[in-house]
């Protein structure tokens, strides 16, 4: 059986620059306006996710 | 709830005098990365700073480096004059108001080579690229660095 690919290794330089050249160009697509939108649905999701993984660490403390 | 455009809206309605800098700036450049806060740049005279509290009054501003203390910005502090930055929690975010972004420069500078752009119906003043990659690569975080690469592709894209 092969071994998996070292994690380092799963993503190319290269492919890690195509994908970031690929959303900078459609965030350059968008209007200043709609930049800022997309940003703050982003921001709101890590302050989402940030606050879920908040609360199951103190329930998993409370439950041991 | 925060809402850091809203944030924005409130300071481009009041006509407040500032630079947007920081990663809200390389938002609006077109980074794809997520900031947490609104940085501006702007004057710190006593008649901007009396402003800024007076548009800021009905948003709770706080000063968020000594949150234990829970002072208001809108009594402290009591003497205006001499304050370089401002460090602020509002029931809409964080506002860090600062005077100055080295190496850039003061206010006035980073102004004089900031864009113009239309934003809700308002002019708006941004840091330009070219100082935000200077700012950022002075700071030496990992975010920061990792800003300049976003910034470094968009001027790239931007001038093909």
């Amino acid at each position: 059986m092969n071994e998996p690919k070292p994690l380092e290794n799963f993503y190319k330089d290269s492919d890690s620059e195509k994908l970031l050249n690929s959303a900078l160009k459609e965030k350059l697509k968008l209007s200043f306006e709609m930049r800022i939108e997309s940003h703050e649905n982003a921001r709101k999701l890590v302050e989402e996710l940030s606050q879920a993984g908040a609360k199951q660490r103190a329930r998993s403390k409370q439950a041991s | 709830m925060q809402d850091l455009s809203k944030l924005l809206k409130t300071l481009l309605e009041n006509d407040i005098d500032f630079v947007l800098i920081g990663g809200f700036a390389a938002v609006v450049h077109g980074s794809t990365l997520v900031t947490q806060d609104l940085d501006i740049c702007s004057t710190m005279s006593v008649e901007n700073i009396e402003k800024l509290r007076s548009v800021l009054k009905d948003l709770n501003p706080v000063h968020r480096m000594n949150r234990k203390a829970n002072l208001s910005f809108l009594d402290h502090p009591k003497i205006l004059e001499g304050l370089n930055n401002i460090y602020l929690d509002t029931d809409l975010g964080i506002l860090d108001i600062l005077s100055a972004t080295q190496p850039a420069g003061d206010f006035e500078t980073i102004k004089k080579n900031a864009i113009d752009i239309p934003l809700y119906g308002f002019s708006c003043k941004v840091i330009s690229i070219d100082d935000l990659i200077k700012v950022k690569e002075s700071m030496k975080r990992p975010k920061d660095l990792q800003a300049v690469i976003e910034l470094k592709k968009v001027r790239e894209l931007e001038n093909k």
